[in-house]
């Protein structure tokens, strides 16, 4: 089944290595070029679904600068579901693509006299 | 200010949640808002908690319910059935006492029916819970079907058009489940005392305004009880079917007894020059092709979309 956008993203951003809360909504932020924008409420959500579904977990939780964090890191499956969907993503973007390409190459073929 | 804000946001969350994740949202949701330079930072941020609690309820009220067995997820369901039962109920004690002079005899089965069914659920004891809820839905089964076969008043009238229509009969899809419910899942064992507070105080609360400013009706009751019956059973119902079609579960229930509480108003409509439950019966050959159809469109609908759904097959 097709991820939803923040949570693909989310997934993405959790390629890189284990990110606590605030650094994987920055990271989604720039991997989507701010358009997907998660709030603390959704983010959280999300991670919780992922973590149900077996496809995130927690590594560990510190304290920095008064401020409690927890890490979360992909787990095989989870990785296997983003890299799963970014193939589908591509495949479905290439037929677009492939298609823009032959018809540009009808246009500029000339005409036969 | 906006710490306070925040954590008055998180107070939509279900308390073990609070206790265990509280604080690790609330600093998230504050380093996103220093870091946020976009106006309404903190309003989006409070928005977001409050929904992600919402959400966080309503997935532990019906999380999972459209991809279980049938079974469960009416065991799952029988608890915000039987409260959403009693409260729309309790709803028309304003109308039953300032309009209609007192309470009928159908009326008084039905309030009482749901009032033990609640308590039963609350209980874990099925036959106590069962002895509620079949009254209640054979009550409501015979509303429903008085406006083809019978000469029921339009007791909680919606009008659509110049037509009324009885805004209990869309109740009795909810009543069946109910009582099907209570069948399957009300002996799961008993639920904690802050559950049946919660549970029984929507009804209460309701029941007790209305009987308290029943002789003001008209000033108080302003939203008319007809559509607040409809649209109560379309809520829950709509609830369910919207569950059900997320995750591909048991849509052929839910999407049966949608189409099933519509189905009296929408025929009401269709057939509007034909006078409806406004006094002395209709003629049989009338009144016989209606009820049948009525009855006949859910039915068929719930049978076709059975077969297509494995997990209600199952």
């Amino acid at each position: 089944m097709a991820l939803r956008e923040p949570t693909y993203f989310v997934l993405a951003a959790l390629l890189d290595g284990p990110l606590h809360g605030y650094a994987i909504a920055t990271r989604v932020a720039d991997l989507s070029d701010g358009r997907v924008r998660p709030t603390a409420g959704t983010l959280y959500g999300a991670l919780e679904r992922l973590r149900s579904e077996g496809l995130v977990e927690i590594e560990r939780e510190e304290v920095v600068e008064g401020r409690k964090r927890r890490y979360h890191r992909l787990t095989g499956d989870g990785e296997r579901v983003v890299r799963t969907e970014a193939a589908r993503l591509r495949a479905a973007a290439e037929v677009v693509e492939l298609r823009g390409v032959a018809a540009r190459g009808r246009q500029r073929r000339p005409r036969p006299a | 200010m906006s710490r306070a804000l925040l954590r008055l946001c998180l107070q939509a969350y279900p308390r073990r949640r609070r206790n265990q994740d509280g604080e690790v949202l609330l600093d998230l949701a504050r380093e996103l808002v220093a870091t946020d330079d976009r106006r309404f930072a903190m309003s989006r941020q409070a928005v977001g908690l409050v929904r992600g609690g919402i959400a966080e309820h309503r997935s532990r009220v019906l999380g999972g319910v459209a991809a279980m067995p049938w079974r469960d997820a009416l065991g799952r369901l029988v608890l915000p059935l039987a409260a959403a039962n009693a409260t729309v109920w309790a709803a028309t004690l304003g109308p039953a006492l300032s309009v209609y002079g007192g309470p009928g005899r159908l009326w008084l089965v039905i309030v009482l029916g749901s009032v033990v069914a609640l308590l039963g659920t609350l209980a874990g004891t099925r036959t106590v819970a069962l002895l509620g809820a079949v009254p209640v839905a054979a009550a409501a089964v015979a509303t429903w079907g008085s406006f083809a076969f019978g000469h029921g008043h339009v007791r909680f009238p919606i009008v659509i058009g110049s037509v009324f229509v009885d805004g209990s009969q869309a109740w009795m899809p909810a009543a069946l489940l109910l009582a099907v419910a209570c069948a399957a899942g009300a002996a799961s064992g008993r639920r904690p005392i802050r559950v049946g507070v919660l549970a029984l105080t929507p009804a209460l609360a309701l029941g007790l305004s209305a009987a308290m400013t029943f002789d003001r009706y008209g000033a108080y009751w302003w939203v008319s009880v007809g559509p607040l019956l409809a649209g109560a059973s379309l809520a829950v119902l709509g609830g369910v079917a919207l569950a059900a079609a997320r995750r591909g579960g048991a849509a052929a229930l839910a999407a049966a007894l949608v189409l099933a509480a519509l189905t009296p108003a929408l025929a009401q409509v269709a057939i509007r020059l034909i006078p409806i439950a406004t006094g002395g019966p209709r003629p049989l050959h009338i009144s016989l092709p209606i009820g049948l159809a009525a009855v006949a469109v859910p039915a068929s609908a719930c049978m076709l979309l059975a077969r297509r759904s494995r997990r209600w097959a199952r």
